[in-house]
């Protein structure tokens, strides 16, 4: 990748999050529309997708975005109201300019025209370009929180500026609204009175500019003839790292504080901040060699001091180990500052999970190998390499964690532009933003939980007018909830719409043959109807949903996580779906059991208890699969059954107890052989309808164990056990 | 539109112009410099009924001044100049402390405004 392409791609990056969280900010703003600060997040956010989009090359963004800006600058000096319209028009923006870093050859040209002029429109007729400016002086336009900047600006204004009617005078001048400026005109290139063409412009000039605003507001000034013209702008203090600027008033302060000299006497010796020298020598007018030989005739400024009988050497010398100090604490905040987050493309994590993942396999192999030998030192290398791994393995699998709020948030959007087109007021509240899942997780949850939440708008919520009618406030409410729970996240979607009809569900699954008219289904049973492929209720079929494809999608997609979707539902009251995913989907933590000689492995947060199980317990339970555990009843599923193996039956088998959907349920293998590290590989296409294995692992010794698919066994079990 | 006039007096000229000094009447007043410089060797100008000006107007004292130091000639505004001046002066960044390279005699004409502002302030 060249360049120029990653700086490309680096602004595509950020522009992504600046129109996510310009998203996020309209749709908080649409609620506070006097939240000074969210409108100046706004600003911000459109001030750099513009500014940097004209710095990389992405001009059609840049110009369509200074509009917007522009607007935002209006509502920013409180020229335009923050309305509805506004946000409605501004969201549609955000839009807009995503479609045009996606695709820009497919944008449509003609949408900008209609944004740009709709936003004009509301734009007040009456303000006139000088009132904009003074409303904006005497204090300068800009956040006084904000970092000001100091540039030093060197502009050369095309020869024939006067002949294309542009006063450059007035130019310079519009910098006085950024913020404390002092504007020098260089006359050197004026010829002599017989040479001159007085229609040209010799002059240029150099400006020192101190603003909040940053350099795109500079640049902003000079747009129009940028590309003629000569611009150089240089940033001579950014506010705090100017080490030397810091040091040197520092140093002033702590004598000034200590009362040996006053301020005034500092001043007088040591001049203005930046060093007459050093301002020369950067605008390259003198070479550091001249100051040098200038300088070497000057003494430093405590020794200055000291001669001058003002303080003594002791002083300064205090002084400048107390200046030293401060510096050290500055030069090491900065540096932790810089250190406390960087950023990393994801697909650097994915391959270090990756190599985490073969680590983890070989250290399995390394334990094994070391505990056949039965060498202490090779066992204590081991031991160590697995705590070492299981560290990494951790700390790996947090680096992946994000948290959910970020999905939450799109959420928003949808649920706003979702109850407006269906004529209903909903209102999205969320709750555990702050829950961790894996980042694959995450992203692959945003469709199903798009489709969720549809349903919740479009089927579930009522319009206003029935909603008054049934005595429910007119606002429905969706809530999104995370929270753990173990080794999973839960998920819910609850709504406070009609809930679910049932006798509609019922009485659809028989029209459509899917369940018999006088099977005896609880409600349970009936709402996971729902689940099925072809299967929807709706009435007509809506743009929004309604075709049917999106629970089973829905299922679909979760079941890949390796979670489980369970629907509540009461009618008139409203339906709560409940998504149980897993944390991680690289590695687990297992239980390795035995068959025969074939490896299972179960994930071990799921496992509650390992018991013996003999033949007289076998005997006692009269042929059905039930063990006593201590005084109660646990159902139990034959693996070797299951799994056809035919290898000789131990006396003494093992139970696995599992907890199921809340019931516990036995799994009999013969052999428990303890926890193990399992890095999950998928299976491949081939098995793909493999019913009961989710997964697979290999052991230390390259054996490959099945992970087994609990949920999934368990209803097979209950399928036959039925059919009995 | 603009109008001038010279006055002639003890080897002194004095140049008083009024109207419009702006790029459209540049070349003319171009004209009516190099005339002046050429017939002076002190040459002062008056700008009190100048009534609008812009950024050529000054490049073109500038030259003048810079011709005339180089012809070792005297040039210098009579003052006190209209308002009007001074605030594009001033607004051009013009106003100088000491004059520039080619001001060898020391009698820069922003150098003197500066000056002269500053008599006016105290």
């Amino acid at each position: 990748m060249s360049n120029a392409e990653q700086h490309k791609a680096a602004y595509m990056e950020e522009a992504y999050e600046l129109l996510s969280e310009l998203e996020s900010s309209l749709l908080e703003l649409e609620k506070n529309p006097g939240d000074e600060e969210l409108i100046g997040r706004i600003f911000r956010a459109l001030h750099t997708i513009k500014g940097s989009g004209s710095m990389f090359g992405f001009e059609d963004i840049a110009a369509f975005t200074h509009e917007v800006e522009t607007a935002f600058d209006m509502v920013r000096n409180g020229l335009l109201p923050v309305t509805k319209e506004l946000i409605d028009l501004t969201l549609s923006s955000r839009d807009y300019i995503r479609i045009l870093l996606d695709e820009p050859d497919s944008a449509d040209k003609q949408k900008t025209g209609e944004i740009i002029n709709s936003l004009k429109k509301l734009s007040p007729k009456t303000i006139m370009p000088d009132e904009v400016k003074n409303s904006a002086s005497p204090s300068p336009k800009g956040n006084e929180s904000e970092k000001s900047v100091t540039y030093r600006i060197r502009f050369r204004p095309p020869l024939d500026i006067f002949t294309r009617g542009i006063n450059p005078v007035l130019l310079i001048n519009e910098l006085y609204d950024l913020g404390a400026c002092s504007i020098t005109a260089q006359t050197d290139s004026i010829p002599q009175i017989v040479d001159i063409d007085p229609e040209l412009c010799y002059t240029y000039w150099d400006i020192i500019l101190t603003t909040a605003l940053g350099i795109n507001a500079i640049k902003d000034i000079f747009i129009f003839i940028e590309d003629d013209c000569g611009l150089d702008i240089d940033i001579i203090d950014d506010g705090a790292s100017a080490d030397e600027i810091f040091a040197q008033s520092m140093l002033k302060d702590v004598f000034a504080s200590q009362g040996y000299v006053t301020l005034e006497d500092l001043q007088r010796i040591s001049g203005p901040h930046k060093r007459i020298g050093e301002i020369l020598v950067e605008r390259g007018d003198l070479t550091e060699k001249d100051i040098k030989k200038a300088l070497r005739k000057q003494k430093p400024i405590g020794e200055m001091l000291v001669k001058a009988g003002m303080v003594d050497a002791g002083k300064v010398e205090s002084a400048l180990a107390e200046q030293q100090h401060v510096k050290e604490i500055k030069q090491r905040e900065q540096q932790a500052d810089t250190a406390s987050s960087i950023r990393v493309a994801s697909d650097k994590l994915d391959s270090l999970v990756n190599l985490v993942g073969e680590m983890v396999t070989v250290q399995a192999r390394l334990s094994q190998l070391s505990s056949f030998r039965n060498d202490p030192d090779l066992l204590s290398v081991a031991e160590e390499v697995e705590r070492l791994t299981s560290e990494l393995r951790d700390q790996t699998m947090s680096i992946r964690m994000l948290p959910i709020g970020t999905t939450f948030s799109k959420f928003n959007r949808l649920v706003r532009d979702l109850s407006k087109e269906l004529g209903k007021e909903i209102e999205l509240t969320t709750e555990g933003a702050e829950t961790e899942l894996d980042k694959t997780v995450i992203e692959k949850l945003n469709d199903p939980m798009v489709h969720l939440i549809r349903n919740c708008i479009d089927h579930g919520i009522e319009t206003p007018d029935i909603r008054s009618s049934i005595g429910k406030p007119a606002q429905g409410t969706v809530h999104l909830s995370a929270k753990h729970s173990g080794a999973y996240v839960l998920i819910e979607i609850m709504d406070d719409g009609a809930g679910l009809d049932a006798n509609a569900i019922r009485a659809k699954a028989v029209e459509k043959g899917m369940v018999a008219p006088d099977a005896g289904l609880t409600e349970k049973e009936i709402y996971s109807l729902v689940l099925a492929p072809g299967f929807s209720t709706a009435k007509t079929v809506t743009n929004v949903s309604g075709r049917g494809v999106g629970m089973d999608v829905v299922k679909r997609a979760i079941d890949n996580l390796r979670g489980s979707i369970d629907i509540s539902s009461r009618k008139g009251i409203g339906t709560t779906i409940t998504l149980k995913l897993p944390l991680t989907l690289a590695i687990i933590e297992g239980l390795l059991v035995e068959i025969g000689r074939e490896y299972f492995v179960l994930p071990l947060s799921s496992v509650e208890e390992c018991v013996e199980l003999t033949h007289q317990d076998i005997a006692n339970a009269h042929g059905r699969h039930l063990a006593n555990v201590r005084g109660k009843i646990v159902p139990y599923i034959r693996l070797r059954k299951q799994f056809m193996i035919n290898a000789k039956q131990p006396d003494i088998e093992q139970i696995v107890i599992v907890s199921v959907e809340g019931q516990r349920v036995g799994f009999v293998v013969d052999n428990v052989i303890g926890e193990h590290q399992t890095v999950i590989k998928s299976l491949g296409k081939v098995y793909k309808n493999m019913d009961g294995i989710s997964g697979a692992t290999i052991l230390g010794d390259g054996t490959v164990a099945l992970i087994l698919d609990i949920p999934k066994l368990f209803q097979a079990a209950e399928i036959e056990e039925v059919k009995r | 539109m603009i109008d001038f006039k010279a006055e002639e007096s003890d080897n002194n000229t004095t140049l008083t112009i009024g109207g419009e000094m702006t790029v459209q009447n540049a070349s003319a007043l171009q004209g009516i410099f190099i005339r002046s410089l050429e017939s002076s060797s002190n040459l002062t100008i008056n700008l009190k009924d100048v009534i609008d000006l812009d950024l050529s107007f000054l490049q073109m004292l500038c030259s003048l001044h810079r011709t005339s130091t180089d012809l070792k000639k005297n040039l210098t505004l009579a003052g006190p100049c209209p308002e009007v001046f001074r605030d594009i002066v001033k607004s051009a960044g013009f106003l100088r402390r000491t004059g520039c390279g080619f001001d060898r005699n020391k009698n820069c004409l922003w150098a003197e405004m500066d000056k002269g502002a500053e008599k006016e302030m105290h």
